[in-house]
């Protein structure tokens, strides 16, 4: 009976990796003349809920946008789970594949694939990144996010030209994204004529984080900056409400995240952020509907970087110049987040509007 | 074949550093936590040598593990006085030492930012560029340490460091310090480890804290418990399986949705089987308590 049972299993086993096999077989013969873009990004952990909306944009807008094309985009997905070492090994695997081109998620995993990049010289994209010198460590990356260095640069002016004030402290996460956005807020805050009185940090895992509150508080800020992403990221912000702070609080675009949101729910509104100007009227209407029916939402910041990364891809895969070239030429270009400009060094420089959180989890453009 | 020479390399940094924590824990019997640090020490001091320094491959690793050395040999004053669940903890608390100055020390580390343009290694006149010429340096490396690793196994070294962690009292009433053989197994254990921070970082020629964070000493830690640690064929089997396997599982084909997560599932669920299965691993002699 033992035997048998094993047998089954076995037998069951093949069968389905078998069947799987096949099909896998049957799809690549398909899209043997598809144009392929290797894709490394955190497939598993606290980040997937994003990736899964850069995933199902990355698919849907290029299966909707090539419908008229002569050509067909086809995306291999590698998890790099957000360290230096899978994502070597996810690039090396989607290697065999010939990529024409990688896209990349967040800073460490580009930084660590830099080497890589060069060598096989394969223009890469780079989403959600904010890292100010990653663009210019390769002539091969791109990016397709804002960068701390722009998006500071307009917190710092807000707080001080527009809310007039002149005292702000810091909570940032604890890595160079974080780093990052605080050394910029003390450069262009002081040279505006601002002072910034605290600094303290949080790890991205961090569940509680009274006690840098409490330090942060005890200076009586009018305004706080808090820079980062992750489990720590939002409950920087439920403490801060928790402990009684009623300034003002500055962020970048990840407070618009819908999995944020409703974390901080009740604690949030009123924030302010950095964003594009995301303009989901220019989106193709039926990816549109295929993403509202799978998110219940329209897409959001990070969706939008995707969105329009296919978008940049689409128009440089038909420059006979290649990708590279293509997205270096790409100067007023028009995407759902509004026109970009890629400079020699990589950076897009998108549109940034700073917008303000409401109690029912939308946002509005703030006047400056 | 990139990627599968990428694995050869990767395998061949791990082998060296399982090897150089079984001895601490398979042949001393003293869990240690604090191998990342070493690998991470290893692989920052041989980058800001090859960085701001043209002394070559050599001298840069040679620097970094006379450091690594070094340090290991003043900690070793210290943890050494501690076993069990006590030792644990030392070397737990010298592992978030380690991470947090390469974490903050931007000066000199470049804190979270990391080092990047590390230099390739060049050994007498022979500039190892490429992924292939890499493999064979990273595979020529670990079978040396394999070597050193299987005389000491039997050598009056390791079988007094196996005396020591089957019986202190009885080990010393053989003539044999625990405190000065421990002391050595401790300091080679971390040179070795040191020596594999080298090979990893002038390989991926960029490092960053995390990836010498107390996860990479209990992913070392759990290969050496789930090869068998104490002998020389367990740690082989536990590297090839701790690092093949979930690679290997990047070709079932699954969902682009959920294959991360079901491969995690299935990674999770054969390694609780084969510990259950085989409590000391795959061909251990010492189960590790």
């Amino acid at each position: 009976m033992r035997k048998f049972i094993w047998t089954l299993v076995i037998v069951a086993v093949v069968a389905v990796f078998g069947g799987r096999a096949w099909y896998l077989h049957k799809q690549a013969e398909q899209n043997k003349d598809a144009i392929k873009i290797g894709v490394v990004v955190p497939l598993s952990g606290f980040d997937e809920n994003m990736t899964d909306r850069i995933v199902t944009t990355l698919k849907t807008a290029t299966e909707e946008l090539t419908k008229k094309k002569p050509y067909k985009i086809q995306y291999l997905f590698e998890d790099g789970k957000y360290t230096v070492k899978d994502s070597i090994s996810a690039f090396n695997k989607l290697k065999a594949s010939n990529p024409s081109a990688y896209i990349v998620l967040g800073d460490l995993p580009a930084f660590g694939l830099r080497p890589l990049i060069n060598e096989t010289k394969m223009p890469t994209i780079v989403l959600v990144s904010g890292d100010s010198g990653l663009p210019a460590q390769s002539p091969y990356l791109f990016r397709m996010s804002l960068s701390s260095k722009d998006m500071i640069q307009r917190l710092a002016s807000f707080t001080y030209n527009t809310k007039h004030i002149s005292d702000a402290a810091i909570m940032k996460i604890k890595n160079n994204y974080g780093d990052d956005g605080s050394q910029f807020f003390k450069k262009y805050f002081a040279d505006l004529g601002g002072k910034v009185i605290a600094e303290e940090t949080f790890n991205v895992m961090d569940m509680d984080v009274r006690a840098q509150v409490e330090k942060v508080l005890a200076t009586n800020p009018n305004m706080i900056l808090v820079w980062g992403f992750g489990p720590g990221y939002t409950t920087t912000f439920n403490q801060l409400s928790e402990l009684g702070y009623k300034g003002e609080i500055i962020t970048d675009f990840g407070v618009f995240d819908k999995a944020v949101w409703e974390n901080i729910h009740n604690k949030g509104d009123g924030i302010y952020f950095t964003t594009i100007d995301s303009q989901a009227n220019k989106m193709n209407p039926q990816f549109l509907q295929n993403y509202t029916a799978k998110f219940g939402d329209k897409p959001d910041v990070v969706a939008s970087f995707a969105y329009a990364a296919v978008e940049a891809l689409l128009k440089t895969i038909e420059n006979p110049k290649g990708i590279e070239a293509g997205l270096y030429e790409l100067q007023n270009f028009e995407t759902a987040i509004g026109k970009i400009n890629y400079d020699k060094e990589g950076e897009p420089h998108a549109q940034i509007v700073i917008k303000q959180m409401q109690p029912d989890g939308t946002a509005k453009i703030v006047k400056e | 074949m990139t990627y599968v020479l990428h694995q050869l390399i990767m395998i061949s940094i791990y082998l060296i550093l399982v090897y150089a924590t079984n001895l601490v824990t398979g042949l001393g019997g003293l869990m240690t936590m604090a191998q990342a640090a070493f690998y991470g020490m290893g692989a920052y001091v041989y980058a800001l040598v090859a960085l701001n320094m043209p002394v070559g491959f050599v001298a840069s690793c040679g620097i970094s593990l006379l450091v690594a050395g070094l340090v290991a040999w003043i900690l070793s004053k210290v943890v050494l006085r501690f076993r069990g669940e006590t030792f644990v903890l030392a070397t737990l608390a010298f592992q978030m030492i380690v991470f947090t100055i390469l974490d903050n020390w931007e000066g000199v580390t470049g804190g979270s930012y990391g080092l990047s343009e590390i230099p390739r290694p060049s050994l007498f006149g022979w500039e190892v560029s490429t992924v292939p010429e890499y493999v064979l340096l990273s595979v020529i490396v670990a079978a040396l340490i394999t070597g050193v690793f299987w005389v000491m196994l039997n050598s009056p070294f390791g079988l007094s460091v196996r005396a020591v962690r089957d019986n202190e009292r009885a080990a010393e009433s053989l003539r044999i310090s625990p405190q000065k053989q421990l002391s050595r197994a401790f300091v080679i254990s971390s040179v070795l480890a040191s020596l594999a921070g080298c090979l990893f970082a002038s390989y991926v020629t960029y490092i960053d804290p995390t990836s010498f964070s107390l996860t990479e000493s209990i992913f070392i830690l759990c290969i050496l418990l789930v090869g068998g640690s104490g002998n020389i064929i367990g740690p082989f089997l536990g590297v090839l399986f701790m690092i093949l396997f979930p690679e290997g599982l990047r070709f079932l084909g699954l969902p682009d949705e959920s294959a991360a997560n079901l491969r995690e599932i299935v990674y999770g669920t054969i390694l609780i089987v084969l510990m259950y299965y085989r409590p000391n691993g795959f061909k251990g002699i010492y189960s590790v308590k």
